[in-house]
């Protein structure tokens, strides 16, 4: 029981990493590998505030939002004005750069070593430690997350990025600044899975920089790809999937020597397959195929 | 002093690394990232047939760059043409080879195994002196192979028919075809040359450092970078490209701490895909946007 | 109104536009026409700020133009079609027009997450219109058909609905006819009309099509390899077989 909550928990932090990227890659067309930085950086405001200020992980929460929001209207205010393909060699580049912050700033971060001794999130005196408790947890994030891309989504700015993705010049010329657009959907996005990143470091009460790298970037868009782009609902049967999937081939009796790359093969594979057959994913509204 | 040379053999690995790919990249227009898992094959395949299979090195190596060529060959029959066929974009098809380095890297991950391998020989030599710093044999066989490979591709790119013919079709994909070149053939034997010339700098750099199913992933990100730098368009772009990162990260080492090496290399690439995203060679392409 | 002066565009070395002056006659058709490769779509990028230009000016309405990006420019009500014919594919008709729509609040990310509702009255006037607008064009009955499923004519018909949406003073139709079916020809040439007649807007269109062209341009430009040859009415360009015979060969 408690490895099937374990894995729910996973599949709502992924669901809330899932629908998070898929805003920025599914609604508005831009594939981005730096969303695992967004996530660590989520992951590490959160375990350093509470590690070193003792700050209440409700009251985190917000920072590592703002934190990775401000980051990635940093890192998107240039890069989106690079064109499509070199747009995702650039994310791929920051994603790199936070990775190595992380792993070699070590008064910051303790590097390679990583910070242990996370706090289990309180909230008035009641403390989350069971799995069962952070199950509920995971799943009333990935609500709140759920509701808020709902309405962006749903609405006239939710339009203006899917345009953006049908055809940016297009947008342009009905007076629509895209380049503001493009910044702001990806700073959301960032700070939406930061909040995934803040839940996986009071989870795990450990974190170190491998959990956030260019292979971990490539999983969540699998994700969002597998289940498909530019449907919220399609992130949520991706993160479903791909979190349980290689989960149950551990079950079928694969020796655990190789489970860590088979799951890698899984996603990657799926990767491959979804974008030589169905690129618009399982449930999804966009295919990438641009005019 | 020793920066500059270390500099150097760096930057003339990079420049193979880079060179392969912008072979494949300039045919193909996309950013074949397999590319790097096709890379780390090289030396295992090296590896397979000369320590694992005892094969003298004189037919283990060559076999290994035909085994090398043979695998970036099947990316391309196997995920990228038939994608081709169906009207996939230089956007889907650079996902399409994010998985498929994902698949590879775990592949021989799971033949061979997560530890590091070596083919060294096993003692550590100080190298012979030159110019007030140290080279070592396999730095100076690094050197020499990579000058030598650069200049046989640049005598067939620029001389022979064949040659001419691969050119022809990275300038003008359309064009070519009327001319009657078959793209799907000469796009595949790029793959083979650029498959080729990552196994020969696969090879190399086993000698110098230990061998790990991830190594590709740093390989195809100096290509990528070098690439870039020096110039998307442009083949001898990619080599100077590769020269010139090698030579900014280990001369960089002077200021900087060497954990920092890569986020200089990364930092450069930043700026130049803000300021110069066709790199120092590179010309921008001649159609408009609308 | 819109007043070019001195246009000068280089694309490495070669000259593509030289020394184009215009004066936009308000609520007026005027047509551009020329060879191909004349450089008339490249005037239009110029004017809507898709290409930037280090000679020459161009002002509307007191403003200036110049180095302002395409959104700015569309805001200050100019908006244009484009030669290849965009359009929002995956979306429907109704949300191609839509996204026309100046100003909406929900377009700001504050408004969308707190305040937007489809039920705001502010929206329902938006959908109001768009809908109109569709009925004006002749598409009200596929206002939910996906916009990549219409046919080549309706889809420059949504163009043109899409431009109307952002209620623009300035219309710069590249190419509105071409390759569409005669009836289409009489739809589109009757809208127009309408636009410029009776709701005193300003067209200014690129066309291959002589006969339209001759047939309802105030004004025509004759442009060639990058300059303008000769400026004036259809009956004086008609009259004068030597122009079209260079232009035609």
């Amino acid at each position: 029981m408690e490895y099937i909550l374990h894995i729910l928990i996973l599949i709502n932090i992924y669901i809330i990493v899932g629908m998070s990227l898929n805003l920025v890659s599914g609604y508005t067309g831009l594939i981005s590998l730096s969303h695992a930085g967004f996530y660590g950086i989520g992951a590490y405001t959160a375990a350093l505030l509470s590690l070193n200020f003792g700050v209440n992980f409700f009251v985190a929460i917000p920072a590592c939002i703002v934190v990775a929001m401000a980051i990635g209207a940093a890192i998107g205010f240039p890069a989106l004005r690079i064109r499509d393909d070199f747009f995702i060699i650039a994310t791929f580049g920051f994603q790199v750069i936070l990775f190595q912050v992380m792993n070699n700033w070590m008064e910051l971060t303790n590097g390679p070593l990583g910070l242990p001794g996370i706090p289990q999130p309180t909230l008035f005196g009641y403390t989350f430690s069971s799995h069962f408790d952070f199950w509920i947890l995971t799943a009333l994030f990935a609500i709140i997350v759920y509701v808020i891309l709902y309405r962006l989504t749903k609405s006239p700015f939710g339009n203006v990025l899917r345009s953006i993705r049908e055809d940016d010049l297009f947008t342009q010329s009905l007076g629509k600044n895209v380049n503001q657009y493009k910044v702001l959907s990806f700073s959301i996005a960032a700070g939406l899975s930061a909040i995934a990143g803040a839940l996986y470091a009071h989870y795990f009460t450990f974190i170190d920089p491998t959990s956030f790298t260019i292979p971990e970037s490539i999983f969540m868009l699998s994700i969002v790809i597998v289940g498909g782009s530019g449907r919220l609902s399609g992130s949520i049967i991706g993160a479903v999937l791909l979190v349980s999937i290689p989960e149950l081939l551990r079950f079928v009796g694969m020796p655990s020597s190789i489970a860590a790359n088979m799951r890698q093969i899984l996603y990657g594979g799926l990767l491959v397959l979804f974008m030589m057959f169905r690129p618009k994913g399982i449930y999804g509204e966009f295919g990438f195929r641009k005019q | 002093m020793q920066f500059l040379l270390n500099g150097i053999i760096a930057g003339s690995i990079y420049s193979l690394i880079a060179l392969g790919f912008s072979v494949i990249y300039q045919t193909t227009r996309f950013f074949h990232f397999a590319h790097g898992a096709v890379y780390t094959f090289g030396c295992y395949f090296a590896y397979l047939f000369s320590v694992q299979l005892g094969l003298d090195r004189n037919i283990a190596f060559p076999l290994a760059c035909i085994a090398t060529m043979a695998t970036g060959s099947l990316c391309e029959l196997v995920v990228y043409n038939p994608m081709r066929k169906r009207n996939a974009t230089d956007l889907t098809l650079l996902i399409a080879s994010l998985g498929l380095y994902i698949v590879l890297q775990n592949i021989i991950s799971m033949i061979w195994g997560d530890d590091t391998k070596t083919m060294r020989t096993g003692e550590v030599v100080e190298g012979h002196p030159l110019f007030g710093a140290r080279v070592t044999d396999i730095q100076i066989i690094i050197f020499i192979t990579s000058i030598i490979l650069m200049v046989l591709l640049a005598f067939m790119m620029m001389k022979t028919k064949f040659g001419k013919s691969l050119r022809a079709l990275s300038n003008d994909a359309g064009l070519a075809r009327l001319s009657g070149i078959n793209s799907d053939r000469y796009i595949l034997y790029a793959f083979m040359i650029g498959s080729f010339l990552a196994a020969v700098a696969s090879i190399m750099i086993s000698f110098d450092t230990d061998m790990t199913p991830t190594m590709g992933f740093n390989a195809l990100v100096m290509g990528v970078i070098a690439v870039i730098v020096g110039g998307i368009n442009s083949l001898p772009g990619a080599a100077l490209g590769g020269l010139f990162i090698g030579l900014a990260q280990n001369l960089g080492v002077y200021w900087l701490p060497s954990k920092w090496q890569d986020t200089i290399a990364f930092g450069i690439l930043i700026l130049f895909l803000l300021f110069k995203p066709y790199g120092i060679l590179g010309k921008k392409p001649q159609k408009q946007l609308l | 109104m819109l007043e070019i002066k001195g246009l000068y565009k280089n694309f490495d070395g070669v000259q593509a536009v030289r020394n184009f002056s215009l004066l936009l006659q308000s609520g007026k058709i005027t047509s551009l026409i020329g060879p191909n490769g004349a450089g008339k779509t490249t005037v239009f990028n110029l004017v809507t700020g898709y290409l930037t230009y280090t000679q020459g000016s161009i002002q509307y309405g007191g403003h200036t133009l110049t180095g302002l990006s395409p959104w700015k420019i569309a805001q200050q009500g100019i908006t244009r079609t484009f030669q290849n014919l965009r359009l929002f594919r995956k979306l429907t008709v109704l949300e191609n027009v839509l996204l026309g729509r100046q100003n909406q609040s929900g377009e700001k990310v504050l408004n969308a997450l707190f305040l937007f509702s489809d039920k705001s009255s502010e929206h329902k006037k938006h959908i109001e219109v768009s809908k109109s607008l569709l009925d004006f064009v002749g598409l009200a009955d596929k206002q939910n058909e996906l916009a990549e499923n219409l046919s080549y004519g309706q889809q420059k018909l949504l163009s043109i609905a899409c431009c109307l949406a952002a209620e623009p003073k300035v219309l710069l139709l590249d190419e509105p006819v071409s390759g569409v079916q005669p009836e289409m020809i009489n739809k589109i040439t009757a809208i127009l009309k309408d636009l410029v007649t009776k709701q005193q807007k300003t067209i200014w269109l690129i066309e291959h099509d002589i006969d339209f062209v001759l047939k309802n341009s105030d004004t025509v430009i004759v442009m060639d390899d990058g300059a303008i040859i000769t400026q004036d009415q259809p009956q004086a360009i008609q009259s004068n077989p030597a122009i079209l015979e260079a232009y035609l060969s």
